[in-house]
């Protein structure tokens, strides 16, 4: 005798199951990896790689699903592929699980993370010879130094397939790294790997090189109705695209050669609010003065900006941090307890406070003593750009301490500052004078620090995407 | 009681005097090594408790220990940087700052010496923009517009790709990375050159059709591409992307990117280079006016008032934005020196108001990079030993003439390539012994650094190749009894001192050609389509030395 409700009771727990499965798992992260390891690239539609066991590149294009999931210190990350090759009845089905031991150091403020293969099964299909993985082995080691406007990450990986056909057993062992920074302006990963392809034909060599890269450009659009409460305004683009070439070196079956892969994502468009200062019309910091309002790090309540008076220490730490999106602390729950602010100088009510106190605990600012801020304190050069490289992170690019600056005044360049004004001058974050003075106790006007801050802002946009992408690839 | 009085007087005295000498300069310096820092548990409420550094350990140098309590807010730097007290160690040599007993200061030294890098930390990132032909130094323009000189030598080490080479694959133009193994130094320590995406694939003349600002892409219609000293019919539409970096002219001006949809229709210059198998824009001028173009030997440059001096049509202006072309490659203006010939593309009404375009001939071995390396014609008298004695010797100098030369010896190794002519092809020698077998011939020889790298020994006919030309291959083929033949475009020929227009070379054998690619010997299949190509040839259909870049 059946039992429908016990069919019944078992569907709907499948059901809850996957329900629970769809909530854990979410759609891919905010950084820009390659999808997979095979030197393949895609869009919000197509996938495409090459695929070298019949000893050629054959390119082979279709689906990519990827899902993550994340449970304690494990993250679960599955690619299933479906492409199509050249031929008519090429087709090649994969599908990999990876699993991902994530070790977060909050005392170094670095993640370590150790990937190994967890199931897998890949089959592709050709005419008349079917190649099937009957073994994957990897390990992939990635160390991410987080800064607080940047992460910088880098890793290594090793690891082989073995395809068999009826006739014949292929291995590929591969080696290979990835390079890549993720930060609100942008993210790349350059992802390089070495394959070996042995079977019985002979040994093949072939290496990828693939980017995936994010970016947001801001692009001003101007208002043509001239019948308009203003002008024009800025946009910010946020764009994606995946470049890789494969450079191969088959004896026994194409000889010496490259194939390229790209795809490019539709960018995103969000337009930003427009500023209306009646006090910057020809202005020279008037482009950067707007963009940095538009984007919401300087809130201006006035109609008058004042670029040619001095900057405050206050406004441009919470800018600093706002222009980033650097994370800040969360507000206190139990809002009825007093809370001390972490310079007495401080106000806690200010809506801005905790930026200043997330400042104070990235280590970003240091206060002037161990007990004053100095919120309206003018910023002073040396102040400003010991801030925007500790927020980058990079303070610790300098030579060991007891160098000298290329600046003649270099002594007066405070030792808390110099680690800063050092590297922030290779970055090309900073300049001195005509006469080569660094001038660190001047203090910056509002205009002065803006532009400092749209550097800063193209530093994390263009110049790391230039270093980690452009660089790295077109110089291998 | 007298001395009572005196000596309480005296102490008060002392003591007054001790107390009021001191708040003018109330901190003392205490020096040593480290020793240890002592912590106390402090209560901070009824569940709470913190650890809390109370006192530090200093050693002297007479080996007295003093333990001094620390002020709460003390600052501890370690060379000078700012750092915590667990920085310091058991053993450092030490200052302590001390204020009324209490340490106020501490500043530890490493032992390190100062100005220290690691390895690769000091990069600097840009575009050659000057070499010097000895070899002695380069200058850069880095991305953020600063231009340095930077000195090198035999040390310095060169890498392209993944190849370890020799500065002769530089060209000015080329992006670089330079590694410095001190901070302070103008001395490279290594050079990375960049492999791909900086030799000009073409130049295009097209209408505009659609400017898209957001995809950064170039829609064009009509579009034409230079090629054989003219503007030839490309393609009816087509689509280009273009960088972030990329800018943009309307004739001699710099426009914002926001106003280039106002050029829709307009015809536009622009030089494409081939990045990862996409050809992406990296200059672009929309023409504003007349066209009118020149080839020409340059006579000047003025660097400072942006002319540059034609033989005959005379001084003419370019702009920030002109596109300039040397060795294939986009230069900077600095680099526009005053040899060699240009095609220049030029925008005017009446006569010519500024330059769109200047595309110099390649150098061949005037290049500064190749300095050191030089083509000789001669006949083998001795060789011996890895030694090679040549004589009638005749040197091709960069004026690409033939000039008498003194016998000389050259070096050569198991890596020169060596050949002999053989029928309509070669057959390859083994160096090390079959040198000797050659005496009496006459052949070939590239020489660099007074070794010799590829050595083609034609017979004992002293006629040797006397046209040079220059021009980009367009195709390498095998024609019948597997002689490769080359196509060549873009031709132009070394006549009376000058290069001048030549047609398209539609077949030259180059079965019997030297052919050196970045300072190495390589065959005919290793040639691509689009490298351009120096060559000296017998006759129109017989080429001898091909030099590649």
């Amino acid at each position: 005798m059946t039992r429908p409700f016990s069919s019944l009771s078992k569907k709907l727990y499948l059901l809850f199951i996957a329900l629970l499965l769809t909530l854990l798992c979410k759609v891919s992260s905010a950084g820009a990896t390659p999808p997979d390891l095979n030197g393949g690239v895609n869009n919000e539609y197509t996938y495409e790689e090459q695929v070298f066991l019949r000893g050629k590149p054959e390119r082979f294009s279709g689906k990519v699903t990827k899902t993550e999931s994340e449970q304690k210190d494990k993250k679960t990350t599955t690619y299933r592929f479906t492409l199509t090759g050249p031929g008519e009845k090429d087709k090649l089905t994969r599908s990999v699980s990876y699993v991902t031991d994530v070790k977060e150091r909050l005392d170094k403020g670095q993640t370590t993370t150790q990937t190994t293969v967890k199931t897998y099964s890949e089959k592709i299909n050709f005419d008349k010879e079917t190649f099937t993985l009957v073994d994957y082995q990897l390990s992939h080691g990635i160390v991410s130094d987080n800064r607080p406007a940047s992460d910088y990450y880098s890793g290594n990986l090793v690891g082989r397939k073995i395809y068999k056909t009826d006739n014949d057993t292929i291995t590929v062992h591969f080696s290979g790294r990835n390079v890549g920074y993720e930060n609100f302006w942008g993210a790349t990963e350059t992802q390089i790997i070495d394959y070996e392809m042995v079977s019985d034909r002979g040994t093949a060599l072939i290496t990828s090189t693939v980017s995936d890269s994010k970016t947001k450009t801001m692009k001003y659009e101007p208002h043509d109705p001239s019948l308009s409460s203003f002008t024009g305004g800025h946009a910010v683009i946020s764009q994606r695209n995946m470049i890789g070439e494969y450079t191969y070196d088959i004896p026994y079956g194409s000889g010496t050669g490259k194939a390229n892969v790209g795809q490019e994502m539709v960018p995103k468009i969000e337009r930003l609010i427009v500023p209306k200062f009646r006090d910057l019309a020809k202005h020279w910091a008037k482009d950067d003065i707007e963009k940095l309002y538009s984007l919401g790090v300087f809130d201006e309540k006035s109609n008058f900006f004042s670029p040619n008076t001095p900057m405050n220490r206050y406004q441009f730490t919470v800018g600093v941090l706002k222009g980033a999106d650097v994370r800040v602390l969360e507000p206190p729950k139990n809002t009825r307890a007093p809370r001390k602010p972490v310079y007495s100088d401080l106000d806690v009510k200010d809506p801005d406070y905790l930026y200043i106190e997330s400042a104070v605990q990235k280590g970003i600012t240091k206060g002037v003593t161990a007990t004053k801020f100095m919120p309206k304190g003018y910023l002073t050069r040396a102040q400003a750009v010991t801030i925007l490289i500790r927020a980058l992170g990079l303070e610790h690019r300098a030579p060991t301490p007891g160098y000298k600056t290329s600046y003649t005044d270099n002594s007066r360049i405070p030792n808390w500052a110099k680690d800063s004004v050092y590297v922030g001058t290779e970055i090309g974050l900073i300049y001195g004078d005509t006469k080569g003075r660094f001038n660190p106790n001047q203090t910056m006007s509002r205009a002065e620090a803006s532009l400092l801050i749209i550097r800063y802002l193209n530093f994390l946009e263009k110049d790391l995407q230039q270093n980690y992408r452009d660089d790295m690839l077109f110089f291998e | 009681m007298k001395y009572r009085i005196f000596s309480f007087l005296f102490f008060l005295l002392i003591g007054l005097g001790f107390f009021h000498a001191y708040p003018a300069s109330a901190n003392s310096v205490m020096k040593g090594t480290f020793v240890d820092a002592t912590y106390e548990e402090v209560r901070i409420d009824d569940e709470t408790t913190e650890k809390r550094l109370k006192s530090i350990t200093i050693k002297n140098s007479e080996g007295r220990t003093t333990t001094l309590p620390i002020d709460v807010n003390a600052s501890f730097t370690v060379d000078t940087i700012p750092t915590t007290i667990d920085a310091f160690k058991s053993g450092m040599e030490v200052e302590a700052v001390v204020n009324l007993r209490r340490v106020k200061a501490l500043s530890g030294l490493s032992g390190e010496y100062p100005g220290e890098l690691s390895d690769g930390e000091e990069v600097v990132t840009g575009i050659v923009t000057e070499m010097d032909p000895n070899g002695r130094f380069l200058t850069v323009k880095q991305d953020n517009g600063k231009s340095d000189t930077y000195s090198i030598d035999g040390g310095t080490e060169v890498f392209k790709g993944t190849t370890f080479v020799d500065l002769s694959v530089l060209f000015e133009g080329d992006r670089v990375k330079l590694s410095f193994s001190e901070y302070d130094t103008s001395y490279v320590s290594s050079i990375e050159v960049i492999a791909q995406g900086v030799k000009v694939e073409n130049l295009h003349r097209a209408k505009i059709f659609r400017i898209d600002p957001v995809r950064n892409t170039l829609m064009v219609k009509n579009e034409k591409v230079f090629r054989d000293w003219r503007w030839q019919n490309k393609s009816s539409t087509a689509s280009y992307a273009y960088s972030a970096k990329t800018p943009v002219y309307v004739g001699n001006k710099l426009i914002s990117r926001d106003r280039m949809r106002f050029y829709a229709n307009n015809e536009v210059y622009f030089a494409t280079v081939s990045q990862y198998g996409k050809q992406v824009i990296e200059r672009m001028i929309v023409k504003t006016n007349f066209e009118r173009s020149y080839y020409e030997p340059m006579r000047s440059v003025n660097l400072q008032s942006r002319l540059l001096g034609l033989w005959k049509s005379g001084s003419i202006p370019y702009h920030n934005g002109t596109i300039l072309i040397r060795n294939g490659r986009l230069i900077d203006s600095k680099t526009l020196a005053a040899y060699g010939t240009a095609f220049v593309v030029t925008g005017g009404v009446q006569k010519s108001q500024y330059a769109n375009i200047i595309h110099v001939t390649n150098d061949g071995f005037q290049s500064p990079n190749l300095t050191n390396h030089t083509i000789y014609f001669g006949q083998i008298s001795r060789a011996n030993d890895y030694q090679v004695t040549v004589k009638n010797l005749k040197k091709l100098t960069n004026k690409n003439f033939w000039q008498d030369s003194a016998a000389a010896t050259f070096a050569f190794s198991n890596d020169t390539v060596a050949v002999k002519d053989f029928r309509s092809s070669y057959l390859t020698l083994v160096a090390k012994n079959e040198m000797d077998n050659q005496i009496g011939g006459y052949g070939y020889f590239y020489v660099t650094n007074n070794k010799v790298v590829g050595a083609h020994i034609i017979g004992t006919s002293s006629t040797r190749a006397q046209l040079v030309s220059v021009g980009r291959i367009d195709s390498v083929t095998k024609a019948i009894e597997n002689v490769h033949v080359m196509k060549v475009r873009n031709v132009s020929q070394w006549s009376n001192g000058t290069w001048v227009e030549a047609p398209y070379i539609s077949r030259m054998d180059i079965e019997q050609a030297t052919i050196i690619r970045e300072g190495k010997v390589i065959t005919a299949d290793d040639l691509k389509p689009g490298e351009r190509v120096y060559i000296l040839h017998e006759s129109l259909v017989k080429g001898r030395v091909l030099l590649v870049n």
